[in-house]
Order: structure tokens, then C-alpha cells, then sequence
């Protein structure tokens, strides 16, 4: 068992910053600094410039979808890729403040 | 608790990509003051601590990461070493050909995602607007005249623009080269190639984005007579570099050096004096046969000498003979006088020397002997003197 609670430990802290939206169905809460987000529950798709301009305290969302990066950062207007956000999809937002998203 | 584990793992295989956060170096780049537009260039970031091996690259603009105009975008959390709050890093634009690049910036990685590098501005190359190359004589144009045994200062001048100000300009260097046989970046010899490592940029030129350039040469005498390029190549403070040539012409230069006299020392009435040498050196940049003529106290007597005593008081200018190739040493008679050696001559006659210019920077090797002897005729005695006349003539075949 003890030769396990490395990656077990590891396994704790990688997964501490992904929220299941399933436990949050008020809203998603982002808290300052980066966030890793699963949303598990059904939303029509959205572009992620448009995520930014209602919640501005979003700096940059990135997703990877393993073979290539897409990110986007709240800078200059907004730039790098306008992808779209679905559900059941993991992306790493992060924020300059505490936040709390509303997607439906 | 084993079916927990297993799912922990398989936990953090989806998410082992997560756990290495982006984070974003984003940043303004301004067009170069020459009006050549940011959009297309990359942009190079490396953590300096690290070395600049491990680097990422964007392009700046709408083909870049960015998708925007005169933006930049890069993750520094793909380097191989990845980033951390407190790094410092840094970025610089590359030459892709054009010469146009940066300095460098560097960015402080701080929380929050991203961090914004200061504004970068292009830099524009120097331009040298134009070039020309001259001796002090300006007229005719585009011709240099060279001095005898001496070097001839020929003067490069350009003028620059330089849109980020002329003070960025750091240094200029000029060379003067034979543009037949010799280019830019041919070792410097004295016969084909000059080098000036340091021009003088002069800052009080023109207006604030102007600036002149002049870069002086001493071209010595046996320089080749043919199209010389005179490229002058400015540098600012970011080593980029603009270069630009101008064309003269060097002008065949004949021209020969003596020793001051000829003495036959002391000869008896009815001999014939032992040889005398007599160097003959060429000074000019062309091959030069000999135009020889002699005479006694003005042009044309009919003499090689005049003398002090005796009834004749001249010595006839056939008896005066040279050879311009052999030598003959020892006593002679008059007939040998007559057939290994060519009179002198009161009006001038060209005789075949095919002394070649100085080719070795080191030693003039441009030299050869000429061998003398007269015959002193029955009833001359004393002090005698004449007057030999040396003239070079351009020699076929160079």
C-alpha cells in the first residue's frame, strides 16, 4: 500500500482543481488563479471570446484536445484562438478573481 | 482498494496534461519606423537562464498564435523547462532575410495566465542612400590618379538613413577593391584589395536620420590600373547591416625611379671604362619598356659628355653603349664594345625593358639592372659630365 500513496497523493492534488459541474448546479465557481473545469452537464456551445466578455475577470481559457494547444487570452481585445466550448469537455481557465459561472 | 487505485491512475492519465498549465507571453510589435509592417515576422522567446537552445517561436499577426495584428502569442509552459512565477524571460524578433529584427525585451512570468511584454518596435536597417568614390581630384569624375613611389589617398562617402536615428548607428567599415580580378571578401593586397575597419560616421550630418559616412584607403602606386569598387558597409547597434558600392576607374601610371648617377670613375684616353650598373625601378602600375636619349650640355649635341680638358673637350653620344639585359664584366675591346652593347642615341629611342609593375607587398621586386660602359676617345681628359634621359613607355601585354 505505502509504495501507492505517492501517486495517490498526486493523483489528489492533480485532480483538487477539476470541478464536476454536476456538484455545482448553482453555478461553476472559479477561484482566482487557474481552474480546471469538466463540464459535465448539457449547454448549447459557445465561443469562448464570448464566455470572456460576459465573465472579463476570465484572463485566458485554454483546451487541449491532445494533439494541439488552443488558447485564449483576454488581452489587447482578445486573442488567440475563439474556440468553441462544449460540454464534457476539460479546459483550464484562469481567473484574476473569484467568479462563478452560469451557463445556463 | 484495488479497483480505487486503478481508477485514481486512469485519473491521472486524463489529466497529467492540466497539471502543466499554460500560461501566455503576449505582446505589441510596432511597425518599423520605415513603415515596414510587424505582421509576418517571428518572434523567439527563451528563458536566458536556461539558454536559448530551449526556445518557442510565433509569428506575429494573423498567421500567428494571436490571430491579431501586430500581436504575439506564445505559451511558455511548452518549453522544455517549462515557466515559472519569477522567471524572467526574453524575446527578440529574428531575421528572416530582411534584416529587419529587435533588440531584445524581457518579461517578468507573474500568476494570472498571462503576462504583457512591453511594446517591441521593428528596427529598419540601415540604408545608404548613396555612394561614391573619388581622389582629391573631382574632375574628371570617377578617376584616380596614383603618385610615383608614394600612396594616393582616395576617399568612400556615403550617406545614410537611419530611421531609428542616426545614433544607432555603431560602426562602418569600407572596401576598396580591384573589381576585375578581387571581391568584397578577398584578403587585402596592396595590387587588388584595401581594407578600412574603421570609417567615420559623422553624426553632425543632415537631419536626425542622417548620417555620412567616409572611409579613406591609401592606395599605393602599383595598384592595378582597372575598375576598382569601393563598397562601403554600415552596421547599427543591432548588427544589421546595409551595404552599398560605388565604381572608378585607376589610371595607368608610368613612372620609374634611378640611382642619382652613372660613374665610369676614372678612364684613360683610348679606353673603354668597366661596367657600370645602373638600377632602374619601376614606380608606376603598368610595364614599362625604356625611350633612352643622351647628351652633353643641351638636348640634341650630338654628345654623352662634355669634359674639362683636352682638345676636344666631348665625348661623342655613340660612344656611350648599354645593355639593358646582360651583363659583361671585365675588359672589353672595341669591338665587343660595339656588338654586346647598344649606342646612345641624342633623340629619344624606345628600347625593350618588360619591367613589370611591383607585385609583392613586402619586397619591391620591381627592379632591374641596366649596364653601362663608355669609350673615351683620343685628346679628352678632366672632369666629364652628360646627361642620360630615362622615359618610360608602356610596355605591351598588361
Amino acid at each position: 500500500m505505502n509504495k501507492y500513496l505517492p501517486i495517490l497523493i498526486l493523483t489528489i492534488l492533480c485532480i483538487s482543481g477539476i470541478i464536476l459541474a454536476e456538484d455545482f448546479k448553482e453555478g461553476i465557481k472559479l477561484y482566482e488563479g487557474k481552474n480546471v473545469i469538466n463540464i459535465s452537464f448539457e449547454f448549447n456551445p459557445f465561443y469562448v471570446a464570448d464566455l470572456i466578455k460576459i465573465y472579463p475577470e476570465i484572463t485566458t481559457v485554454t483546451y487541449n484536445d491532445s494533439k494541439q494547444e488552443f488558447g485564449y487570452v483576454n488581452a489587447f481585445g482578445g486573442i488567440g484562438d475563439n474556440f468553441m466550448i462544449y460540454p464534457n469537455q476539460t479546459y483550464e481557465i484562469t481567473t484574476r478573481k473569484e467568479v462563478t459561472l452560469n451557463l445556463k | 482498494m484495488k479497483k480505487i487505485l486503478t481508477l485514481n491512475l486512469l485519473a491521472i492519465f486524463l489529466i497529467m496534461p492540466w497539471c502543466s498549465a499554460a500560461h501566455y507571453i503576449v505582446g505589441f510589435v510596432e511597425n518599423a519606423k520605415d513603415g515596414t509592417n510587424a505582421d509576418g515576422h517571428s518572434i523567439l522567446l527563451w528563458n536566458p537562464s536556461v539558454g536559448i537552445n530551449d526556445n518557442l517561436s510565433d509569428t506575429i499577426g494573423p498567421l500567428g498564435n494571436s490571430n491579431t495584428n501586430s500581436i504575439y502569442m506564445i505559451d511558455c509552459e511548452l518549453l522544455n523547462n517549462g515557466c515559472a512565477v519569477g522567471n524572467i524571460l526574453t524575446l527578440k524578433i529574428l531575421n528572416n532575410g530582411d534584416n529587419y529584427v529587435s533588440g531584445e525585451k524581457n518579461v517578468s512570468v507573474t500568476g494570472y495566465g498571462y503576462d504583457i511584454v512591453n511594446n517591441i518596435t521593428l528596427n529598419s536597417p540601415p540604408n545608404i542612400s548613396s555612394a561614391e568614390v573619388d581622389d582629391d581630384l573631382t574632375t574628371p569624375a570617377n578617376e584616380i590618379d596614383l603618385i610615383p613611389a608614394d600612396t594616393k589617398e582616395i576617399t568612400c562617402r556615403a550617406i545614410v538613413t537611419e530611421y531609428d536615428g542616426k545614433n544607432s548607428l555603431a560602426n562602418s567599415t569600407g572596401k576598396f577593391f580591384d573589381n576585375s580580378i578581387s571581391n568584397y571578401n578577398a584578403a587585402d593586397d596592396n595590387n587588388m584589395h584595401y581594407t578600412n575597419n574603421s570609417c567615420y560616421i559623422n553624426y553632425s550630418y543632415g537631419n536626425i536620420n542622417e548620417a555620412e559616412v567616409l572611409c579613406k584607403f591609401y592606395i599605393w602606386y602599383y595598384a592595378n590600373s582597372q575598375n576598382w569598387n569601393c563598397t562601403l558597409d554600415v552596421n547599427d547597434n543591432l548588427s544589421i547591416h546595409s551595404r552599398k558600392g560605388d565604381l572608378t576607374f585607376i589610371n595607368p601610371l608610368l613612372a620609374l625611379g634611378l640611382n642619382s648617377v652613372i660613374d665610369f670613375n676614372i678612364v684613360n684616353d683610348r679606353d673603354i671604362s668597366n661596367e657600370s650598373k645602373f638600377n632602374v625601378t619601376n614606380y608606376g602600375n603598368v610595364k614599362i619598356n625604356l625611350s633612352l636619349s643622351g647628351y652633353g650640355f643641351r638636348e640634341n649635341d650630338g654628345n654623352a659628355m662634355n669634359c674639362s680638358l683636352g682638345e676636344i673637350k666631348n665625348i661623342s653620344i655613340s660612344n656611350e653603349r648599354f645593355n639593358l639585359t646582360n651583363s659583361n664584366t671585365g675588359e672589353i675591346n672595341l669591338s665587343e664594345f660595339g656588338n654586346k652593347y647598344a649606342n646612345l642615341t641624342s633623340s629619344p629611342d624606345v628600347k625593350k625593358f618588360n619591367l613589370d609593375y611591383r607585385k609583392n607587398d613586402l619586397i619591391n621586386e620591381a627592379i632591374n639592372l641596366t649596364y653601362w660602359r663608355i669609350y673615351v676617345p683620343r685628346g679628352v681628359y678632366g672632369d666629364c659630365q652628360g646627361n642620360i634621359i630615362f622615359g618610360a613607355v608602356r610596355a605591351p601585354g598588361n
